[in-house]
């Protein structure tokens, strides 16, 4: 089940090549299912530019998307998969929200506070699946996607009964103050100083991944593990770290969901972001930095398929699907070595 | 303690099927992760394809086709595109939810739950001692005992096995590992759509998220049941009969829903975590060096 570096590391050409494949699917589906698509069609591709509300909005869902992909990412380099990221965001994004509520005094400062406890539940849940694997060989996918779904339950439970706010008729929790809130960039969007921070991140994890010591472990680790052994790095650290990083970067973006966007924790407001992290992670074949065109191409197509299902016939679940056939071809070596040899 | 019974094994038959299914990859040394994804498209096509004919052996027909074009659709791209095995099965479970969504949206303006009137219910037959079910009983009996006959007993369960050990000796005895393990995807595909199809047909319709993690549950029977073909009747037992006991707390209210809902999770976390400790045991005291990393 390695996920070979090769499978990892590649050259935008032939993602592109992959991408364009689930462009012409979308395109296609859209002509037998619409009976009007040529508006369907419209709204996908350009509905995310018509006016700038949906383009902020489309830009501002990009931003948990990023944080998710670096997020997959980390493990990726270590060679783990957490297929956790639903759980890890949604349950991180409740912490964010009670943190925040109760430090209310503290004002900004308390919602990042309650931004790095989001992070550390993250990183705890993801955390979990280290250790057993490290004490007991337990299959960390498995794990972390079981880990997840009970805190996704959990979650659920926590947000409509024990910290329901009766005030609205929402599922959600109360709001957090506006002191807490993020600025927005582009109103009347939710677009909001997030994406600055989620690109910051990005550098980061570049620095930190090709620049520090514990980086290079883990990307030895996950080259090869024999040599790394060899080497003395501590093969059992390095997992935990890498988990640890990932659900962290998971819990980030269930917070600024949160601080920027929604301001409480609606019942179910996540669903989904596991999945795309991991599209991402794969589509930006390990650069850190490439996850921020690959966050965009998602964030464009869903908020393209939402637009078309107000404005059309069709439905959101189109993204899905089109989101689906890169996750089935963006491994492949014929597609991606094609361009290899234009390089 | 009879209604326990007889709804564990209600509850234990699609678990059963597609962990019989989940068998033959993982005898081939291919973890399938797509198992969720595979009944979810059994679940919907076999009851959209029940509702459009009128007949429930045509919608199970319908549900293990589709089933096994989504298994096409992975195995073709990775063999003819050279992909990870692992990552194309994992977009099965994106994609199917997806086309589910799409189509019945296309078919019924409605991508929610589907129920129909004129979708049959299904028969009720006796069975001695364990009460009444559905033919779906008998019909996951006899398939268990035929993969025990086709994993032990034939050349292709030879080779399955052959496949999962160690490929390139297979290759050397001039038959493509691949072909084996493409087929062991294909038969599971079968199993998955057939568990799907009694999902739907159990409770009478379709709703998204009705296989509610049963793929991954699956998984999890397989390794309690040891990797063997008897081992799992009894570990599937077991997750039903969890999942009976947890259902019933439901009808008591101290128990809030969403917990409940939890509780086959933790369940199978719980067996997934004490099988390893069982198994890091078993290796550690092996004397001779163990093939324990060849697994992953």
């Amino acid at each position: 089940m390695r996920i070979h570096k090769e499978t990892i590391n590649k050259l935008p050409l032939g993602t592109l090549k992959i991408l364009a494949i689930a462009l012409l699917l979308i395109t296609l589906l859209t002509l037998t299912l619409s009976k009007e698509p040529g508006a369907a069609l419209s709204a996908i591709f350009f509905g995310s530019f018509s006016n700038s509300y949906s383009f902020g909005n489309f830009i501002n869902s990009s931003v948990p998307i990023i944080l998710c992909g670096l997020g997959i990412l980390i493990a990726l380099k270590a060679n783990l998969m957490n297929l956790g990221g639903e759980g890890q965001v949604y349950f991180s994004a409740f912490i964010v929200t009670m943190t925040s509520l109760s430090l209310e005094k503290l004002g900004l400062f308390g919602a990042i506070i309650g931004l790095l406890a989001g992070g550390i539940a993250g990183g705890a849940i993801a955390g979990f699946s280290a250790f057993l694997f490290n004490k007991w060989k337990t299959n960390v996918m498995i794990t972390t996607y079981l880990v997840s779904a009970f805190f996704v339950s959990i979650t659920d439970y926590l947000i409509t009964n024990t910290f329901h706010n009766p005030a609205t008729n929402l599922l959600s929790t109360k709001q957090i103050p506006s002191s807490q809130w993020l600025h927005t960039i582009l109103a009347p969007s939710a677009l909001n100083t997030s994406l600055i921070y989620a690109i910051f991140a990005c550098f980061v994890i570049r620095y930190f991944l090709y620049k520090t010591l514990t980086g290079y472990e883990m990307r030895m680790v996950g080259s090869n593990i024999q040599f790394a052994r060899y080497g003395g790095i501590h093969n059992r650290s390095i997992t935990i770290k890498a988990l640890f990083l990932s659900g962290f970067f998971h819990g980030l973006a269930g917070g600024f969901i949160v601080l920027g966007t929604y301001h409480a924790a609606l019942r179910g407001f996540t669903g989904g972001i596991g999945w795309s992290g991991l599209s991402v992670a794969l589509i930006a074949g390990g650069s850190p930095l490439a996850t921020i065109p690959a966050s965009l191409f998602f964030a464009w197509l869903q908020s393209g398929a939402t637009i078309a299902m107000q404005q059309s016939d069709v439905t959101s679940e189109l993204a899905e699907i089109a989101q689906g056939a890169v996750f089935l071809l963006i491994t492949s070596n014929v597609l991606l070595k094609g361009r290899n040899k234009n390089v | 303690m009879y209604n326990i019974l007889t709804s564990s094994i209600e509850i234990m038959i699609p678990l059963l099927l597609a962990a019989t299914g989940g068998l033959f990859t993982e005898m081939g040394g291919t973890l399938n992760i797509a198992l969720e994804g595979l009944m979810i498209m059994g679940a919907c096509f076999s009851y959209i394809g029940a509702a459009l004919t009128g007949s429930l052996r045509l919608g199970l027909i319908i549900g293990i086709l589709s089933s096994v074009t989504l298994a096409l659709l992975i195995t073709r791209t990775n063999r003819l595109l050279h992909t990870n095995i692992f990552i194309s099965a994992l977009a099965a479970n994106m994609l199917a939810p997806g086309l589910a969504a799409v189509i019945s949206f296309r078919l019924f303006q409605n991508k929610g739950i589907l129920t129909f009137s004129q979708v049959p219910s299904l028969p009720i037959w006796h069975y001695p001692f364990i009460g009444n079910h559905s033919p779906f009983l008998l019909i996951s009996m006899v398939l268990l005992i035929l993969s025990y006959i086709i994993i032990e007993k034939t050349p292709f369960g030879i080779h399955l096995k052959a496949s999962g050990i160690d490929g390139d000796a297979l290759r050397s005895y001039g038959i493509n590992p691949d072909n084996t393990r493409e087929i062991s995807f294909i038969i599971s595909a079968v199993f998955c759509g057939l568990a799907g199809s009694v999902l739907s047909f159990e409770l009478g319709s379709y709703i998204p998220g009705i296989t509610a993690g049963k793929g991954w549950i699956a998984l999890v029977i397989i390794y309690l049941g040891g990797r063997n073909i008897f081992g799992i009747l009894p570990s599937a037992f077991l997750f039903a009969l969890a999942e009976t006991l947890s259902n019933n707390l439901q009808g008591f209210s101290f128990l809030p829903g969403d917990i409940v809902n939890s509780l086959p999770n933790i369940f199978t976390l719980i067996v997934l975590i004490g099988v390893s400790i069982y198994n890091k045991k078993k290796t550690s005291f092996r004397t001779t060096k163990d093939n324990h990393d060849t697994h992953h």
